[in-house]
């Protein structure tokens, strides 16, 4: 036992030693930029994954996607953590929550990585950068004139989102209620958030705000996993046309109900081009070059503004997809 | 079978020992950044809130009657978010954290008084008591995380002392101190066992049978407490639904440590061990980019067969041990 | 209301006293104090088309908690339907996709849930690790196996190969709701006058006595697990004619929920005491409450606390109930 206990030991050592030399030899040429999603196996962090890739490809750099499986804050601190030590150039995050990301934000920055936020940003962490897909308040402003403009500025409106504790979801319904104040006729009746963002739960959520409010004419889903429901609920008690639905959905989430008619527009950006920003940005971050007032990216038609004041590099204003452009796209 | 591999096989700590040997070398191979002494050493802070959750989960399993606290989680978020809104009412930090980690234990022995006294089933009692914590987290907090906690307070979750993260050296191993010499010196340690096996039992024996179960499940609570203020200092924030998914995971440990969920039977060595070996799957195969898909599928394939090599090993020296006979 | 077996012949069956000590009758009192104070408070609940809408939502979890009436009298729980419901949805999805019919679509649901559960009754049974730590474990893998197969997309926009589930017969009940009545009475007839479904009953009420009497305690567990297997693919089929998409986070609620409903019916957690029409019972007093807690205009996050509130209340107004009659 005694000589079976000291075996492993200097196996340990000898292990250690050797993994701490590998990591010395181990020169990589290639910058090695990760992205951590807010939680895998959504269309539309799965979008912004095959952008990455697409950036990597063109650009010469490796890219890595590592993400949970559920939206958790704590998980994307030990994902982050793990880069840390593999010694990423540059790592993206899609933030869950704005406050508990910080200290490890800091803690990568220490470590002389380029750290930046995407598609969800936390403004008072050490981030180098926040890749935006357009600003918050034009996300919210957008979607509420979009609904108005359908329902003819008036009617009552109902809102099903994903947790309660999603920080981006809830600026966007912050930004709504701000906007509806500029149409009198039009009011928010009730917010309900769904567990997990479960589908399932946004079907029930929705058919009930449409029993209890038998005149509600919008309905706004606003985590993407919500919309399926939402609009299946719609469907399934015939108020098609009757209740307008809309939200941030990828056209390939929101196409079929689109068709339909059930939405008549979705209010998104393309995931895919944010994905392939992404990587752009972390390349020249971690190059330590700094972005102009206008960036011309090679494989993005539009130019990329970049606010120097909140350092953010704005991908471009909101899509809005309709039943006249849901084919062109892809994602 | 050689005598002394089936010891190493039938004896669970032993069996998880060196599962936890085993699996750094495989996961050496699998990223060369597993191996390093900062990694094991920092890997461990992924581990802490896990361990006290799981060592309280032991403890009320062990108390039998189907035991189990589902609860965990919430009493996590909920103790964590009343702590931060205590600060922000004007309370000093550390005063906080101890209302906070006394409150986790009160919702315990509330949990107990329900099971212990009214006789109600464990896991349909903490079930209940989950999802009315965990929904009052959300609203007093109406969802929104809250900061704001002075600097020093990050110590206990970020700070470290020679390299060893403070929230393991001086929270998870002294508690996990305190347990093991609760449980093996103490009448109160003999007694969690002996009502675990039974209640009749226990009670001709003389033990408080109620009592002792009510305040196993306020130690569960207590270490839930414990738990939000060491996830509150790491994170610099009270999540309202910090604590989710907890529960499951703290069974999962103490089960795959060896506690039967029949009572009466179990380690708090051995939970340790088991919380070690998922945080070091979990660190390897991040290390390793493995898609957390796959650690999910990992840890269940990890759980069932750890449990059924060891019943194999346990029933085949049984019989070894009747043959000698 | 007198399905169950207690194996408790002093009681007369219609007095006063048995009704009350009969757990389903006072969670049918409940059920009609719900109806009653929503219908009263709230305008809309007592419509027809909202409460069709409430058992078409409850069917997946009807069906699903009536196997795990079966499993928990049994003194186990699974807590794998979740994942093992997700699964065979996006199977029957695919199928569905590539044009298949209904009747390959339901077979196929049946044999993946049926080989689902018995893999979930073998690991128990011979494997001896306890029914929670099992499905726990396998709910995992077959978590993992959802990612896996929708590979960071959904399922949406199914063509109508199972909508014939959701025609309204009469013009107001749905097609899907016969689900319900159906597995049912099956399960009534089941636990009643068959010797597997008595079987379940004798295992759980004492499993070493049963083993001593000739049951197969085994073979028993394997097939109430094959048994919730395929009731979880019936489920997953009117989850799929109800909702037309299928998501990653599919069925994620199923298994506490289907927990919560069978107690609340009456079904003992440690086993040997449980009767289907309580679970039925039990699942629509769930539904119900979350129906009529939005219609009362209670703030979403609330909603969650109202539910666990009456998890407790409803188990410890049976445990002073009997307590009552004990002494």
């Amino acid at each position: 036992m005694k000589k079976f206990g000291l075996l492993i030991a200097i196996l340990l050592v000898m292990v250690i030693i050797g993994t701490q030399l590998m990591g010395c030899f181990a020169a990589n040429e290639k910058l090695k930029i990760a992205f951590i999603p807010q939680l895998i196996g959504i269309p539309y962090f799965t979008a912004m994954e095959q952008g990455g890739k697409d950036a990597a490809k063109q650009f010469g750099v490796e890219f890595d996607y590592v993400g949970a499986t559920t939206a958790s804050a704590p998980e994307q601190v030990r994902i982050m953590d793990s880069l840390i030590t593999q010694k990423y150039d540059a790592i993206s995050v899609s933030v869950l929550d704005s406050v508990s990301i910080n200290p490890i934000i800091e803690k990568a920055k220490k470590a002389g990585i380029a750290v930046f936020t995407s598609d969800s940003d936390s403004p008072n962490s050490e981030r180098q950068a926040y890749v935006a897909q357009a600003l918050d308040r034009d996300l919210g402003y957008t979607l509420l004139d979009t609904l108005a403009k359908q329902l003819k500025n008036q009617g009552k409106i109902g809102i099903v989102s994903g947790e309660s504790t999603a920080t981006n979801l809830n600026a966007w319904i912050g930004y709504m209620k701000e906007r509806i104040k500029k149409y009198p006729k039009m009011s928010i009746v009730d917010v309900r958030f769904t567990t997990g963002g479960s589908s399932e739960d946004a079907f029930r959520q929705a058919q009930q705000l449409m029993v209890r409010y038998p005149d509600l004419k919008g309905l706004v889903a606003v985590a993407s996993s919500t919309i399926p429901g939402v609009a299946r609920a719609v469907e399934s008690t015939n108020k098609i046309g009757k209740v307008k639905v809309i939200g941030y959905g990828s056209p390939n989430t929101v196409r079929p109900f689109v068709k339909k008619g059930i939405m008549e527009a979705s209010i998104l950006w393309n995931p895919r081009e944010l994905g392939y920003l992404t990587v752009w940005a972390g390349m020249k971050l971690a190059k330590g070059e700094s972005f102009s007032e206008t960036n011309k990216v090679p494989g993005l038609a539009q130019e990329i503004k970049y606010f120097p004041d909140q350092k953010i590099l704005l991908l471009g204003s909101p899509l809005v997809i309709t039943k006249g452009n849901v084919d062109t796209f892809d994602f | 079978m050689n005598s002394s591999i089936a010891k190493i096989f039938t004896n669970r700590s032993t069996f998880l020992g060196l599962l936890v040997v085993v699996l750094g070398f495989g996961l050496s191979f699998l990223s060369p950044y597993f191996l390093s002494i900062s990694n094991l050493l920092e890997m461990t802070q992924f581990g802490a809130v896990l361990a006290l959750l799981g060592l309280g989960q032991t403890l009320v399993i062990i108390g039998g009657r189907g035991g189990i606290d589902l609860s965990v989680g919430a009493v996590l978020s909920f103790s964590g978010v009343l702590m931060a809104l205590l600060y922000h009412a004007g309370v000093n930090i550390w005063p906080a954290a101890i209302i906070a980690i006394f409150i986790g234990g009160l919702l315990g022995c509330l949990n107990g008084f329900f099971v212990a006294v009214l006789n109600m089933p464990p896991l349909i009692v903490t079930l209940g008591t989950a999802y009315i914590f965990s929904s009052i987290s959300l609203v007093i907090t109406n969802g929104v995380p809250v900061s704001g906690f002075p600097a020093g307070f990050d110590f206990i979750g970020q700070g470290k002392i020679m390299g060893i993260p403070a929230q393991v050296l001086l929270i998870v191993i002294p508690v996990f101190m305190v347990m093991l010499w609760v449980i093996n010196k103490t009448t109160f340690g003999r007694w969690i066992y002996m009502v675990g096996v039974g209640d009749t039992a226990a009670r001709l024996a003389g033990i408080h049978v109620k009592k002792v179960r009510v305040m196993l499940y306020g130690i569960s609570g207590l270490l839930a407490g414990l738990g939000a203020v060491v996830m509150s200092s790491w994170l610099m924030a009270a999540k309202p639904d910090i604590g989710t998914g907890y529960d499951m995971q703290s069974i999962t440990v103490a089960v795959l440590g060896g506690t039967s969920m029949m009572g009466g039977e179990g380690s708090v060595s051995g939970t340790l061990l088991a919380v070690l070996i998922i945080t070091m799957i979990y660190n390897g195969m991040q290390l390793a980019n493995i898609t957390s898909v796959w650690q999910l599928a990992v840890m269940g394939i990890v759980l069932l067969c750890s449990i059924i090599a060891n019943n194999i090993f346990e029933s085949r020296s049984r019989q070894t041990v009747k043959k000698s006979k | 209301m007198t399905v169950s077996h207690d194996f408790n012949p002093g009681t007369k069956p219609f007095s006063m006293g048995y009704l009350l000590k009969r757990r389903e009758f006072i969670v049918f009192l409940l059920l009609i104090l719900e109806m009653a104070v929503f219908g009263i408070l709230t305008t809309g609940f007592l419509r027809i088309d909202n409460l069709m809408t409430i058992f078409q939502n409850s069917v997946d979890l009807a069906v699903i908690a009536a196997g795990m009436t079966l499993i928990m009298i049994m003194g186990g729980i699974d807590i794998s339907v979740g994942s093992l419901l997700g699964v065979i949805a996006i199977v029957v999805g695919w199928m569905i996709q590539a044009d298949l019919g209904a009747v390959p679509i339901i077979l196929a649901a049946l044999s993946i849930g049926a080989l689902g559960g018995t893999v979930n009754g073998l690991i128990v049974a011979y494997g001896k690790v306890p029914a929670i730590i099992a499905t726990l474990g396998t709910s995992n893998i077959l978590r993992a196996l959802i990612f896996g197969m929708l590979g960071g997309v959904w399922i949406t926009g199914l063509p109508p190969t199972v909508e014939f589930l959701n025609i309204r017969i009469f013009g107001w009940l749905p097609a899907v709701t016969l689900i319900i009545v159906i597995v049912y009475v099956i399960f009534w007839y089941f636990t009643k006058y068959i010797r597997l479904g008595r079987a379940i009953y004798a295992v759980g009420n004492n499993a070493e006595a049963s083993y001593l009497s000739g049951i197969n305690v085994g073979h028993v567990t394997v097939a109430a697990h094959a048994i919730i297997g395929a009731l979880t693919g019936i489920a997953a089929i009117s989850y799929i004619a109800r909702m037309g998409s299928v998501e990653m986070s599919v069925g994620l609620m199923l298994p506490l929920q289907a927990i919560a409903a069978t107690v609340i019916g009456g079904t003992s957690v440690t086993g040997g005491r449980g009767s289907v029409i309580g679970t039925l019972i039990g699942v629509l007093f769930i539904n119900i409450l979350q129906n009529g807690i939005l219609l009362l205009g209670v703030p979403s996050m609330m909603e969650w606390a109202i539910v666990g509130f009456f998890i407790i209340i409803s188990v410890s107004f049976d445990m002073l109930g009997t307590k009552k009659i004990i002494h």
